[in-house]
Protein backbone atom coordinates (compact mmCIF):
# COMPACT_ATOMS: atom_id res chain seq x y z
CA UNK A 1 0.00 0.00 0.00
CA UNK A 2 1.37 3.27 -1.48
CA UNK A 3 1.47 5.73 1.44
CA UNK A 4 -0.43 8.38 -0.61
CA UNK A 5 -3.25 6.05 0.32
CA UNK A 6 -3.36 6.07 4.84
CA UNK A 7 -5.68 3.79 5.51
CA UNK A 8 -8.64 2.09 3.77
CA UNK A 9 -12.11 2.49 5.37
CA UNK A 10 -14.28 0.22 3.31
CA UNK A 11 -15.25 -2.27 0.60
CA UNK A 12 -13.98 -5.56 -1.26
CA UNK A 13 -11.38 -5.49 -3.62
CA UNK A 14 -13.01 -4.74 -6.96
CA UNK A 15 -11.42 -4.78 -10.56
CA UNK A 16 -12.59 -1.85 -13.09
CA UNK A 17 -12.48 -1.55 -16.53
CA UNK A 18 -12.85 1.78 -18.21
CA UNK A 19 -13.17 2.98 -21.53
CA UNK A 20 -12.80 6.33 -22.58
CA UNK A 21 -15.67 8.25 -24.47
CA UNK A 22 -13.74 9.56 -26.96
CA UNK A 23 -13.71 13.48 -27.76
CA UNK A 24 -16.67 13.75 -29.76
CA UNK A 25 -18.05 15.83 -27.32
CA UNK A 26 -15.77 18.99 -27.77
CA UNK A 27 -14.67 21.18 -25.83
CA UNK A 28 -17.11 22.71 -22.86
CA UNK A 29 -16.23 24.94 -20.40
CA UNK A 30 -19.55 25.81 -19.51
CA UNK A 31 -20.30 23.54 -16.90
CA UNK A 32 -19.04 22.60 -13.74
CA UNK A 33 -15.68 20.01 -14.50
CA UNK A 34 -18.06 17.61 -12.35
CA UNK A 35 -20.60 17.67 -15.03
CA UNK A 36 -18.77 17.27 -17.97
CA UNK A 37 -19.86 14.51 -20.20
CA UNK A 38 -17.70 11.64 -20.57
CA UNK A 39 -16.99 12.40 -24.37
CA UNK A 40 -16.13 16.15 -23.29
CA UNK A 41 -13.35 18.17 -22.91
CA UNK A 42 -12.42 20.75 -20.24
CA UNK A 43 -9.47 21.75 -23.00
CA UNK A 44 -9.01 21.21 -26.39
CA UNK A 45 -6.92 23.62 -28.57
CA UNK A 46 -4.83 23.03 -31.75
CA UNK A 47 -6.69 19.90 -32.73
CA UNK A 48 -9.26 18.71 -35.24
CA UNK A 49 -12.19 15.96 -34.14
CA UNK A 50 -11.53 14.68 -37.67
CA UNK A 51 -12.65 10.96 -36.94
CA UNK A 52 -15.55 11.13 -34.63
CA UNK A 53 -14.38 10.27 -31.11
CA UNK A 54 -11.05 11.07 -32.17
CA UNK A 55 -8.78 14.05 -31.30
CA UNK A 56 -5.42 14.83 -33.98
CA UNK A 57 -3.24 17.30 -33.48
CA UNK A 58 -3.68 19.73 -36.20
CA UNK A 59 -1.65 20.83 -39.60
CA UNK A 60 0.33 24.07 -38.94
CA UNK A 61 0.73 27.27 -40.72
CA UNK A 62 3.21 27.63 -43.89
CA UNK A 63 4.22 30.76 -45.08
CA UNK A 64 3.26 31.82 -48.27
CA UNK A 65 5.93 35.13 -48.07
CA UNK A 66 5.89 38.36 -47.90
CA UNK A 67 3.81 41.46 -48.50
CA UNK A 68 4.50 45.46 -48.19
CA UNK A 69 6.56 46.32 -45.21
CA UNK A 70 6.81 44.63 -42.03
CA UNK A 71 4.34 46.21 -39.84
CA UNK A 72 1.84 46.05 -42.60
CA UNK A 73 -1.16 43.33 -41.88
CA UNK A 74 -4.34 42.24 -43.51
CA UNK A 75 -7.59 44.03 -43.06
CA UNK A 76 -9.71 41.59 -45.66
CA UNK A 77 -9.17 39.30 -47.77
CA UNK A 78 -11.44 37.23 -50.64
CA UNK A 79 -10.78 34.95 -53.50
CA UNK A 80 -11.49 36.24 -56.77
CA UNK A 81 -12.80 33.66 -58.78
CA UNK A 82 -13.26 33.94 -62.75
CA UNK A 83 -14.67 31.21 -65.48
CA UNK A 84 -10.53 30.10 -67.16
CA UNK A 85 -8.54 31.92 -64.70
CA UNK A 86 -6.74 30.50 -61.97
CA UNK A 87 -8.89 32.50 -58.45
CA UNK A 88 -7.05 35.56 -57.84
CA UNK A 89 -6.07 36.10 -53.99
CA UNK A 90 -7.33 39.67 -52.76
CA UNK A 91 -5.99 41.14 -49.51
CA UNK A 92 -6.52 44.86 -48.56
CA UNK A 93 -3.97 45.98 -45.96
CA UNK A 94 -3.21 48.63 -43.04
CA UNK A 95 -1.39 50.63 -45.83
CA UNK A 96 -4.00 51.08 -47.82
CA UNK A 97 -3.41 48.86 -50.20
CA UNK A 98 -5.23 46.77 -52.11
CA UNK A 99 -3.38 43.20 -53.65
CA UNK A 100 -4.04 40.75 -55.67
CA UNK A 101 -2.03 37.97 -57.11
CA UNK A 102 -2.79 35.37 -59.87
CA UNK A 103 -1.41 32.47 -58.18
CA UNK A 104 -1.48 32.16 -54.64
CA UNK A 105 -0.82 28.36 -54.57
CA UNK A 106 2.95 28.79 -54.66
CA UNK A 107 6.32 28.77 -52.63
CA UNK A 108 6.24 32.44 -52.59
CA UNK A 109 3.42 34.93 -53.74
CA UNK A 110 3.90 37.29 -56.21
CA UNK A 111 1.58 40.27 -54.84
CA UNK A 112 0.63 42.84 -57.89
CA UNK A 113 -1.70 46.02 -56.53
CA UNK A 114 -5.45 46.95 -57.50
CA UNK A 115 -5.10 50.10 -56.21
CA UNK A 116 -3.06 52.05 -53.33
CA UNK A 117 -4.43 54.78 -50.47
CA UNK A 118 -7.20 52.94 -49.52
CA UNK A 119 -8.21 53.09 -46.22
CA UNK A 120 -5.58 51.77 -43.45
CA UNK A 121 -8.66 50.38 -41.04
CA UNK A 122 -11.50 50.32 -42.60
CA UNK A 123 -11.61 46.65 -43.79
CA UNK A 124 -13.04 46.29 -47.51
CA UNK A 125 -16.31 44.27 -48.59
CA UNK A 126 -15.72 42.19 -51.65
CA UNK A 127 -18.66 40.59 -53.92
CA UNK A 128 -18.16 38.98 -57.09
CA UNK A 129 -20.79 39.93 -59.97
CA UNK A 130 -20.87 40.09 -63.97
CA UNK A 131 -17.09 38.76 -63.58
CA UNK A 132 -16.05 41.24 -61.64
CA UNK A 133 -14.85 41.85 -58.12
CA UNK A 134 -16.50 44.48 -56.14
CA UNK A 135 -15.24 46.21 -52.99
CA UNK A 136 -16.61 48.62 -50.78
CA UNK A 137 -15.12 49.63 -47.19
CA UNK A 138 -17.41 52.90 -46.12
CA UNK A 139 -15.09 55.28 -46.61
CA UNK A 140 -13.48 54.75 -49.75
CA UNK A 141 -15.24 54.43 -53.48
CA UNK A 142 -17.37 52.03 -53.97
CA UNK A 143 -15.36 49.95 -57.14
CA UNK A 144 -14.77 47.36 -59.48
CA UNK A 145 -12.17 45.07 -60.16
CA UNK A 146 -11.78 42.81 -63.45
CA UNK A 147 -9.07 40.90 -63.05
CA UNK A 148 -6.63 43.41 -64.88
CA UNK A 149 -8.58 47.27 -64.31
CA UNK A 150 -9.74 49.01 -61.49
CA UNK A 151 -13.04 51.16 -61.63
CA UNK A 152 -14.12 53.71 -58.89
CA UNK A 153 -17.50 55.12 -58.87
CA UNK A 154 -17.79 58.16 -56.67
CA UNK A 155 -21.70 58.15 -56.80
CA UNK A 156 -22.40 55.05 -55.47
CA UNK A 157 -23.33 54.15 -51.99
CA UNK A 158 -20.14 54.33 -49.63
CA UNK A 159 -21.54 50.94 -47.58
CA UNK A 160 -19.50 49.29 -45.12
CA UNK A 161 -20.72 46.02 -46.25
CA UNK A 162 -22.01 44.63 -49.83
CA UNK A 163 -23.71 41.52 -50.69
CA UNK A 164 -25.17 40.41 -53.52
CA UNK A 165 -28.75 38.91 -53.78
CA UNK A 166 -31.57 38.47 -56.48
CA UNK A 167 -29.03 39.52 -59.11
CA UNK A 168 -28.48 43.15 -56.97
CA UNK A 169 -25.87 44.45 -55.35
CA UNK A 170 -26.68 45.68 -51.77
CA UNK A 171 -24.84 48.14 -49.69
CA UNK A 172 -25.11 49.36 -46.22
CA UNK A 173 -23.47 50.95 -43.52
CA UNK A 174 -22.76 54.19 -44.63
CA UNK A 175 -22.22 56.48 -41.50
CA UNK A 176 -25.10 59.35 -42.30
CA UNK A 177 -27.77 56.75 -42.41
CA UNK A 178 -26.95 53.72 -40.55
CA UNK A 179 -30.04 51.89 -40.94
CA UNK A 180 -30.69 52.46 -44.62
CA UNK A 181 -30.21 49.50 -47.26
CA UNK A 182 -29.56 50.65 -50.97
CA UNK A 183 -30.04 48.38 -53.68
CA UNK A 184 -28.36 48.73 -57.34
CA UNK A 185 -30.22 48.31 -60.06
CA UNK A 186 -31.23 44.34 -61.16
CA UNK A 187 -28.35 42.89 -63.22
CA UNK A 188 -26.38 46.19 -63.12
CA UNK A 189 -23.86 46.61 -59.97
CA UNK A 190 -22.81 49.86 -61.25
CA UNK A 191 -25.79 51.96 -61.52
CA UNK A 192 -27.76 52.89 -58.13
CA UNK A 193 -31.08 54.31 -58.98
CA UNK A 194 -31.81 57.39 -55.87
CA UNK A 195 -35.08 55.68 -54.68
CA UNK A 196 -33.16 52.36 -54.38
CA UNK A 197 -33.24 52.37 -50.62
CA UNK A 198 -35.06 51.48 -47.76
CA UNK A 199 -34.65 52.50 -44.10
CA UNK A 200 -35.04 49.20 -41.67
CA UNK A 201 -35.42 50.14 -37.77
CA UNK A 202 -34.65 53.84 -38.84
CA UNK A 203 -33.65 55.71 -35.71
CA UNK A 204 -33.41 52.60 -33.36
CA UNK A 205 -30.23 53.64 -32.20
CA UNK A 206 -28.42 50.94 -33.61
CA UNK A 207 -26.91 50.15 -37.04
CA UNK A 208 -26.29 47.85 -39.85
CA UNK A 209 -23.57 45.72 -38.69
CA UNK A 210 -23.91 42.79 -41.45
CA UNK A 211 -25.92 41.88 -45.18
CA UNK A 212 -26.68 38.46 -45.68
CA UNK A 213 -28.61 35.78 -47.70
CA UNK A 214 -29.70 32.56 -47.83
CA UNK A 215 -30.80 33.16 -51.37
CA UNK A 216 -34.09 33.13 -50.65
CA UNK A 217 -33.80 36.43 -48.30
CA UNK A 218 -31.88 39.29 -47.90
CA UNK A 219 -30.97 39.22 -44.03
CA UNK A 220 -29.83 42.69 -42.56
CA UNK A 221 -28.20 42.34 -38.72
CA UNK A 222 -28.26 45.23 -36.33
CA UNK A 223 -26.03 44.74 -33.18
CA UNK A 224 -29.37 43.79 -31.24
CA UNK A 225 -31.89 42.54 -33.65
CA UNK A 226 -32.26 40.85 -37.30
CA UNK A 227 -34.23 41.55 -39.84
CA UNK A 228 -35.13 40.52 -43.62
CA UNK A 229 -35.83 41.68 -47.37
CA UNK A 230 -38.00 38.98 -48.99
CA UNK A 231 -38.65 41.04 -51.81
CA UNK A 232 -36.15 42.87 -54.27
CA UNK A 233 -38.68 45.54 -55.39
CA UNK A 234 -40.78 46.68 -53.39
CA UNK A 235 -38.23 45.86 -50.29
CA UNK A 236 -41.08 44.47 -48.13
CA UNK A 237 -39.47 43.29 -44.68
CA UNK A 238 -39.84 41.72 -41.48
CA UNK A 239 -38.02 41.60 -38.01
CA UNK A 240 -36.88 37.71 -37.85
CA UNK A 241 -34.90 37.98 -34.50
CA UNK A 242 -35.82 40.91 -31.92
CA UNK A 243 -33.21 40.04 -29.59
CA UNK A 244 -30.25 38.72 -31.27
CA UNK A 245 -28.23 40.62 -33.89
CA UNK A 246 -24.65 40.47 -35.68
CA UNK A 247 -21.55 41.61 -34.33
CA UNK A 248 -19.90 41.30 -37.97
CA UNK A 249 -20.11 41.64 -41.49
CA UNK A 250 -17.46 39.14 -41.88
CA UNK A 251 -18.49 36.53 -39.55
CA UNK A 252 -21.33 35.31 -41.57
CA UNK A 253 -20.61 31.44 -43.38
CA UNK A 254 -22.89 29.25 -44.99
CA UNK A 255 -22.10 25.73 -44.61
CA UNK A 256 -24.37 22.93 -45.89
CA UNK A 257 -27.57 25.40 -46.66
CA UNK A 258 -27.03 26.78 -42.87
CA UNK A 259 -25.92 30.20 -42.09
CA UNK A 260 -23.94 30.93 -38.94
CA UNK A 261 -22.64 34.39 -37.46
CA UNK A 262 -21.65 35.39 -34.65
CA UNK A 263 -23.93 37.79 -32.16
CA UNK A 264 -23.18 39.26 -28.83
CA UNK A 265 -24.47 36.00 -27.03
CA UNK A 266 -22.40 33.74 -28.95
CA UNK A 267 -22.45 31.69 -32.71
CA UNK A 268 -25.99 31.47 -34.04
CA UNK A 269 -27.27 29.45 -36.42
CA UNK A 270 -29.87 31.55 -38.55
CA UNK A 271 -33.43 29.67 -39.03
CA UNK A 272 -34.78 31.60 -41.66
CA UNK A 273 -38.61 32.53 -40.35
CA UNK A 274 -38.04 32.04 -36.97
CA UNK A 275 -35.37 33.37 -34.05
CA UNK A 276 -32.03 32.28 -34.47
CA UNK A 277 -30.83 29.66 -32.37
CA UNK A 278 -27.19 30.11 -30.55
CA UNK A 279 -25.27 26.84 -30.74
CA UNK A 280 -22.63 27.58 -28.80
CA UNK A 281 -23.60 27.27 -25.41
CA UNK A 282 -21.07 24.93 -24.22
CA UNK A 283 -18.18 27.48 -25.02
CA UNK A 284 -20.24 30.46 -22.87
CA UNK A 285 -17.87 31.75 -20.90
CA UNK A 286 -15.46 32.46 -23.79
CA UNK A 287 -18.19 35.57 -25.10
CA UNK A 288 -17.12 37.25 -21.70
CA UNK A 289 -15.64 41.35 -22.11
CA UNK A 290 -13.03 39.74 -19.90
CA UNK A 291 -12.32 37.00 -22.01
CA UNK A 292 -13.12 38.88 -25.97
CA UNK A 293 -12.32 42.23 -26.70
CA UNK A 294 -16.28 43.22 -27.35
CA UNK A 295 -15.08 46.72 -29.35
CA UNK A 296 -12.88 44.07 -32.26
CA UNK A 297 -16.16 41.78 -32.46
CA UNK A 298 -16.71 43.18 -35.66
CA UNK A 299 -13.48 42.02 -37.01
CA UNK A 300 -14.40 38.34 -36.23
CA UNK A 301 -13.85 36.34 -39.51
CA UNK A 302 -15.84 33.41 -40.65
CA UNK A 303 -14.04 30.56 -42.45
CA UNK A 304 -15.32 27.19 -43.45
CA UNK A 305 -12.69 24.28 -44.33
CA UNK A 306 -13.10 20.36 -44.34
CA UNK A 307 -16.08 19.15 -41.82
CA UNK A 308 -16.00 22.53 -39.75
CA UNK A 309 -17.14 26.48 -39.51
CA UNK A 310 -14.49 28.51 -38.25
CA UNK A 311 -13.92 31.91 -36.49
CA UNK A 312 -11.39 34.21 -35.91
CA UNK A 313 -11.59 36.03 -32.94
CA UNK A 314 -9.78 38.81 -30.53
CA UNK A 315 -9.05 37.88 -27.06
CA UNK A 316 -9.41 40.87 -25.01
CA UNK A 317 -6.47 44.05 -25.58
CA UNK A 318 -5.94 42.55 -28.66
CA UNK A 319 -6.82 43.97 -31.62
CA UNK A 320 -6.51 41.13 -34.21
CA UNK A 321 -7.58 37.47 -33.65
CA UNK A 322 -5.40 35.63 -31.66
CA UNK A 323 -7.80 32.73 -31.23
CA UNK A 324 -10.07 30.59 -33.75
CA UNK A 325 -13.54 28.98 -32.63
CA UNK A 326 -14.20 25.65 -34.55
CA UNK A 327 -17.57 24.25 -34.75
CA UNK A 328 -18.46 21.02 -36.26
CA UNK A 329 -22.07 20.85 -37.48
CA UNK A 330 -21.66 16.93 -38.46
CA UNK A 331 -20.78 15.65 -35.20
CA UNK A 332 -24.25 16.86 -34.50
CA UNK A 333 -25.49 15.10 -31.07
CA UNK A 334 -29.07 14.40 -30.14
CA UNK A 335 -29.81 18.32 -29.90
CA UNK A 336 -28.59 18.68 -33.30
CA UNK A 337 -26.15 20.89 -31.90
CA UNK A 338 -22.02 19.96 -32.84
CA UNK A 339 -19.22 19.87 -31.06
CA UNK A 340 -17.14 23.05 -30.75
CA UNK A 341 -13.21 23.15 -30.45
CA UNK A 342 -10.33 25.76 -30.09
CA UNK A 343 -7.09 26.83 -32.24
CA UNK A 344 -4.74 29.29 -31.87
CA UNK A 345 -3.43 29.90 -35.62
CA UNK A 346 -1.24 32.74 -36.12
CA UNK A 347 -4.34 33.55 -38.42
CA UNK A 348 -6.57 36.77 -38.74
CA UNK A 349 -8.58 36.42 -42.00
CA UNK A 350 -9.11 32.99 -43.65
CA UNK A 351 -10.77 32.30 -47.22
CA UNK A 352 -11.00 29.22 -49.02
CA UNK A 353 -9.49 28.88 -51.95
CA UNK A 354 -10.42 26.21 -54.82
CA UNK A 355 -8.57 25.34 -58.26
CA UNK A 356 -8.83 22.30 -60.22
CA UNK A 357 -6.88 19.82 -58.22
CA UNK A 358 -6.15 21.86 -55.13
CA UNK A 359 -7.61 23.51 -52.10
CA UNK A 360 -6.35 25.49 -49.74
CA UNK A 361 -7.19 27.65 -46.72
CA UNK A 362 -5.51 31.10 -47.08
CA UNK A 363 -4.93 32.89 -44.45
CA UNK A 364 -3.10 36.59 -43.22
CA UNK A 365 -0.86 36.08 -40.47
CA UNK A 366 -1.63 37.96 -37.50
CA UNK A 367 1.99 39.15 -36.60
CA UNK A 368 3.75 39.74 -39.59
CA UNK A 369 2.95 40.83 -42.94
CA UNK A 370 2.38 37.24 -44.43
CA UNK A 371 -0.18 35.29 -46.03
CA UNK A 372 -0.07 31.57 -44.75
CA UNK A 373 -1.31 28.18 -46.06
CA UNK A 374 -3.85 27.27 -42.75
CA UNK A 375 -3.71 23.74 -41.81
CA UNK A 376 -0.52 23.30 -44.00
CA UNK A 377 1.62 20.15 -44.52
CA UNK A 378 3.82 21.35 -41.67
CA UNK A 379 4.19 20.58 -38.13
CA UNK A 380 5.06 23.87 -36.81
CA UNK A 381 3.07 27.51 -37.31
CA UNK A 382 5.11 29.73 -39.91
CA UNK A 383 8.48 28.11 -38.55
CA UNK A 384 7.06 28.00 -35.02
CA UNK A 385 6.26 24.87 -32.63
CA UNK A 386 2.61 24.50 -31.01
CA UNK A 387 1.23 22.42 -29.10
CA UNK A 388 -2.16 20.06 -29.12
CA UNK A 389 -3.89 19.68 -26.29
CA UNK A 390 -7.00 17.66 -25.03
CA UNK A 391 -8.23 17.51 -21.65
CA UNK A 392 -10.60 15.64 -20.27
CA UNK A 393 -13.30 16.03 -17.27
CA UNK A 394 -12.84 14.58 -13.85
CA UNK A 395 -13.35 10.83 -14.36
CA UNK A 396 -14.37 8.76 -11.47
CA UNK A 397 -15.25 5.65 -13.15
CA UNK A 398 -18.50 5.54 -11.97
CA UNK A 399 -17.37 5.64 -7.79
CA UNK A 400 -16.64 9.39 -6.76
CA UNK A 401 -16.69 8.20 -3.00
CA UNK A 402 -13.42 5.96 -3.37
CA UNK A 403 -10.22 5.73 -4.17
CA UNK A 404 -9.02 3.64 -7.60
CA UNK A 405 -5.62 2.32 -8.10
CA UNK A 406 -4.75 2.48 -11.36
CA UNK A 407 -2.74 -0.20 -13.00
CA UNK A 408 -3.01 -0.04 -16.65
CA UNK A 409 -3.70 1.85 -19.23
CA UNK A 410 -3.87 1.40 -23.26
CA UNK A 411 -4.44 4.32 -25.75
CA UNK A 412 -5.15 3.84 -29.44
CA UNK A 413 -3.72 6.74 -31.60
CA UNK A 414 -0.86 7.68 -33.69
CA UNK A 415 2.47 9.69 -33.02
CA UNK A 416 4.11 10.57 -30.24
CA UNK A 417 2.86 13.15 -27.35
CA UNK A 418 2.67 13.64 -23.53
CA UNK A 419 0.19 12.17 -21.34
CA UNK A 420 -0.22 13.62 -18.34
CA UNK A 421 -2.74 12.57 -15.34
CA UNK A 422 -4.18 14.91 -13.23
CA UNK A 423 -5.84 13.58 -10.11
CA UNK A 424 -8.53 15.11 -7.67
CA UNK A 425 -9.13 18.56 -9.57
CA UNK A 426 -5.12 19.11 -7.99
CA UNK A 427 -3.67 21.90 -10.84
CA UNK A 428 0.00 19.87 -10.41
CA UNK A 429 0.22 17.64 -12.76
CA UNK A 430 0.36 14.02 -11.16
CA UNK A 431 1.94 11.60 -13.45
CA UNK A 432 3.41 12.24 -16.67
CA UNK A 433 3.91 9.60 -19.36
CA UNK A 434 6.10 10.17 -22.68
CA UNK A 435 4.15 8.41 -25.47
CA UNK A 436 5.41 6.53 -28.69
CA UNK A 437 3.32 5.73 -31.19
CA UNK A 438 5.46 6.70 -33.93
CA UNK A 439 7.67 3.00 -34.84
CA UNK A 440 6.98 0.00 -36.04
CA UNK A 441 6.22 -2.70 -33.11
CA UNK A 442 7.25 -6.28 -33.57
CA UNK A 443 5.46 -8.64 -31.71
CA UNK A 444 7.86 -11.05 -32.74
CA UNK A 445 11.33 -12.13 -31.46
CA UNK A 446 14.30 -13.12 -33.12
CA UNK A 447 13.72 -16.48 -31.92
CA UNK A 448 10.55 -16.98 -33.91
CA UNK A 449 10.57 -18.84 -36.74
CA UNK A 450 8.50 -15.98 -38.91
CA UNK A 451 11.10 -13.22 -38.00
CA UNK A 452 11.08 -11.83 -41.25
CA UNK A 453 10.01 -8.11 -41.41
CA UNK A 454 7.76 -6.72 -39.22
CA UNK A 455 4.95 -8.12 -37.30
CA UNK A 456 2.53 -6.09 -35.32
CA UNK A 457 0.50 -3.02 -35.62
CA UNK A 458 0.58 -0.83 -38.59
CA UNK A 459 3.03 2.29 -38.11
CA UNK A 460 -0.11 4.96 -38.53
CA UNK A 461 -2.52 3.22 -35.64
CA UNK A 462 -0.99 1.60 -32.90
CA UNK A 463 -1.87 0.75 -29.27
CA UNK A 464 0.34 1.98 -26.60
CA UNK A 465 0.05 0.66 -22.79
CA UNK A 466 1.42 2.35 -19.86
CA UNK A 467 1.42 1.05 -16.12
CA UNK A 468 0.33 4.10 -14.31
CA UNK A 469 0.54 2.96 -10.43
CA UNK A 470 -1.50 5.73 -9.92
CA UNK A 471 -3.83 6.50 -6.78
CA UNK A 472 -6.49 8.40 -7.51
CA UNK A 473 -10.69 9.66 -6.75
CA UNK A 474 -10.96 11.60 -9.44
CA UNK A 475 -8.93 11.10 -12.64
CA UNK A 476 -8.25 13.86 -15.47
CA UNK A 477 -5.89 12.90 -18.44
CA UNK A 478 -4.19 15.68 -20.11
CA UNK A 479 -2.79 14.88 -23.55
CA UNK A 480 -0.55 17.20 -25.26
CA UNK A 481 2.98 17.82 -26.93
CA UNK A 482 5.41 20.29 -28.00
CA UNK A 483 6.68 18.33 -31.15
CA UNK A 484 7.53 20.05 -34.68
CA UNK A 485 6.66 16.96 -37.07
CA UNK A 486 4.31 16.36 -39.49
CA UNK A 487 2.12 13.28 -39.29
CA UNK A 488 0.31 11.02 -41.07
CA UNK A 489 -3.38 9.28 -41.34
CA UNK A 490 -4.57 6.60 -43.16
CA UNK A 491 -8.18 6.73 -44.77
CA UNK A 492 -9.47 3.27 -45.94
CA UNK A 493 -11.00 3.89 -49.59
CA UNK A 494 -12.36 0.38 -50.41
CA UNK A 495 -9.26 -1.74 -50.11
CA UNK A 496 -7.09 0.94 -50.95
CA UNK A 497 -6.14 2.60 -47.86
CA UNK A 498 -4.75 6.52 -48.66
CA UNK A 499 -2.06 8.40 -46.44
CA UNK A 500 -2.86 12.10 -45.56
CA UNK A 501 -1.16 14.47 -44.10
CA UNK A 502 -2.33 15.24 -40.34
CA UNK A 503 -1.17 16.67 -37.10
CA UNK A 504 1.86 14.77 -35.50
CA UNK A 505 -0.22 13.07 -33.27
CA UNK A 506 -4.17 11.41 -32.34
CA UNK A 507 -5.36 9.95 -29.79
CA UNK A 508 -9.01 7.70 -31.15
CA UNK A 509 -9.32 5.71 -27.53
CA UNK A 510 -8.17 4.93 -24.04
CA UNK A 511 -9.06 2.02 -21.69
CA UNK A 512 -8.05 1.71 -17.61
CA UNK A 513 -7.55 -0.93 -15.78
CA UNK A 514 -8.19 -0.53 -12.38
CA UNK A 515 -8.97 -1.34 -8.69
CA UNK A 516 -10.92 0.03 -6.34
CA UNK A 517 -9.72 0.81 -3.03
CA UNK A 518 -12.19 2.41 -0.67
CA UNK A 519 -12.54 5.31 1.36
CA UNK A 520 -9.51 7.57 2.20
CA UNK A 521 -9.69 8.89 5.92
CA UNK B 1 -48.73 66.32 -58.07
CA UNK B 2 -48.32 63.07 -60.03
CA UNK B 3 -50.37 60.38 -59.00
CA UNK B 4 -48.45 57.23 -60.29
CA UNK B 5 -46.46 55.53 -57.38
CA UNK B 6 -43.84 53.42 -58.15
CA UNK B 7 -40.73 52.11 -56.63
CA UNK B 8 -37.95 53.00 -59.01
CA UNK B 9 -37.26 56.18 -61.33
CA UNK B 10 -34.85 56.33 -63.67
CA UNK B 11 -32.64 58.87 -61.89
CA UNK B 12 -29.67 57.39 -61.05
CA UNK B 13 -27.32 58.60 -58.36
CA UNK B 14 -24.74 59.64 -61.00
CA UNK B 15 -27.04 61.68 -62.30
CA UNK B 16 -27.93 63.05 -58.77
CA UNK B 17 -23.98 63.50 -58.25
CA UNK B 18 -23.40 65.27 -61.04
CA UNK B 19 -26.74 67.82 -60.35
CA UNK B 20 -25.03 68.19 -57.09
CA UNK B 21 -21.79 69.53 -58.80
CA UNK B 22 -23.74 72.52 -59.72
CA UNK B 23 -25.03 73.49 -56.62
CA UNK B 24 -23.54 76.25 -54.29
CA UNK B 25 -24.57 76.07 -50.49
CA UNK B 26 -25.84 73.93 -47.55
CA UNK B 27 -26.67 70.48 -48.81
CA UNK B 28 -29.03 69.77 -46.07
CA UNK B 29 -32.86 70.86 -44.90
CA UNK B 30 -32.55 74.20 -46.80
CA UNK B 31 -35.38 75.62 -49.08
CA UNK B 32 -32.63 76.42 -51.52
CA UNK B 33 -31.84 72.73 -51.83
CA UNK B 34 -35.49 71.67 -52.56
CA UNK B 35 -35.75 74.58 -55.06
CA UNK B 36 -32.45 73.67 -56.67
CA UNK B 37 -33.16 69.79 -57.52
CA UNK B 38 -37.02 70.30 -57.95
CA UNK B 39 -35.68 72.56 -61.32
CA UNK B 40 -33.22 69.80 -62.17
CA UNK B 41 -35.63 67.10 -62.32
CA UNK B 42 -38.03 69.15 -64.18
CA UNK B 43 -35.47 70.36 -66.58
CA UNK B 44 -34.75 66.34 -67.16
CA UNK B 45 -38.64 65.63 -67.31
CA UNK B 46 -39.09 64.33 -64.45
CA UNK B 47 -42.04 65.27 -61.94
CA UNK B 48 -40.95 66.34 -58.27
CA UNK B 49 -44.56 65.51 -56.62
CA UNK B 50 -44.65 62.11 -58.39
CA UNK B 51 -45.29 59.78 -55.61
CA UNK B 52 -42.61 56.74 -55.01
CA UNK B 53 -44.12 53.74 -53.22
CA UNK B 54 -42.23 53.98 -49.10
CA UNK B 55 -44.98 51.34 -48.32
CA UNK B 56 -42.13 49.02 -46.80
CA UNK B 57 -40.19 52.08 -45.14
CA UNK B 58 -40.52 52.07 -41.56
CA UNK B 59 -40.30 55.89 -41.18
CA UNK B 60 -42.45 57.03 -44.55
CA UNK B 61 -45.77 57.22 -45.60
CA UNK B 62 -46.96 54.78 -48.34
CA UNK B 63 -46.29 57.34 -50.81
CA UNK B 64 -42.95 59.74 -50.51
CA UNK B 65 -42.87 62.38 -52.89
CA UNK B 66 -39.74 62.02 -55.56
CA UNK B 67 -37.96 65.32 -54.27
CA UNK B 68 -38.57 64.33 -50.68
CA UNK B 69 -37.03 60.67 -51.64
CA UNK B 70 -33.83 63.00 -52.63
CA UNK B 71 -33.64 65.14 -49.85
CA UNK B 72 -34.21 62.04 -47.30
CA UNK B 73 -30.71 60.58 -48.94
CA UNK B 74 -28.71 63.65 -49.47
CA UNK B 75 -26.20 63.12 -47.32
CA UNK B 76 -25.26 59.89 -48.37
CA UNK B 77 -23.86 61.45 -50.93
CA UNK B 78 -20.86 63.73 -48.97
Amino acid sequence: MPSSVSRIKSGSVQEIQATGAGFEGGVNIRDAITQLAPNECRKLENGVLDERGGFSKRLGCLSKGTFGSSTHRVLSSYVFYRVGFVPQLIIHTTNGDVLYTNNPDVDTITWSTIVTGQSTTAPFSFETFNNKLYMSNGVNDYAAWDGSAYTAFASAPKGKFLRLWKDTMWVAGIAATPDRIYSSNPGDAETFGVSNWVDIAKGDGDQVRALATDGMFLIIGKRNRAMSISDPTTFANRVVDFEKGFESHFSVAQFEGVIYYLSRRGICQWLGDTPSRIISNRIDPLFDPAVLSLSALDRCWAYTYENRIGWALCEVGQTIATLQIEYYPRLAGQDSIGPFGFQRMPCNTLVRWRYMAREVLFASHNGANKVLQAFGPTGLDDGVVFSGLAETGALDFNKPTLHKYLRRMRMLGRGQFTLSMIRNFRIDLYKTFAIDMTSDVDTWTTGDLWNTGVWGPDLLLQEARIHPDAYVRFLTLRFSDADADLGRKIVPVGSVDRSLDAGEWAVYGYNIDATVLGVRD
Amino acid sequence: MGMRIQREVEITREDMSRWLEDYDGEIRGTKKMREFLSGKLEAEGFDPGELIDTTTNDSLADGTTLIDMLLLDIESYA
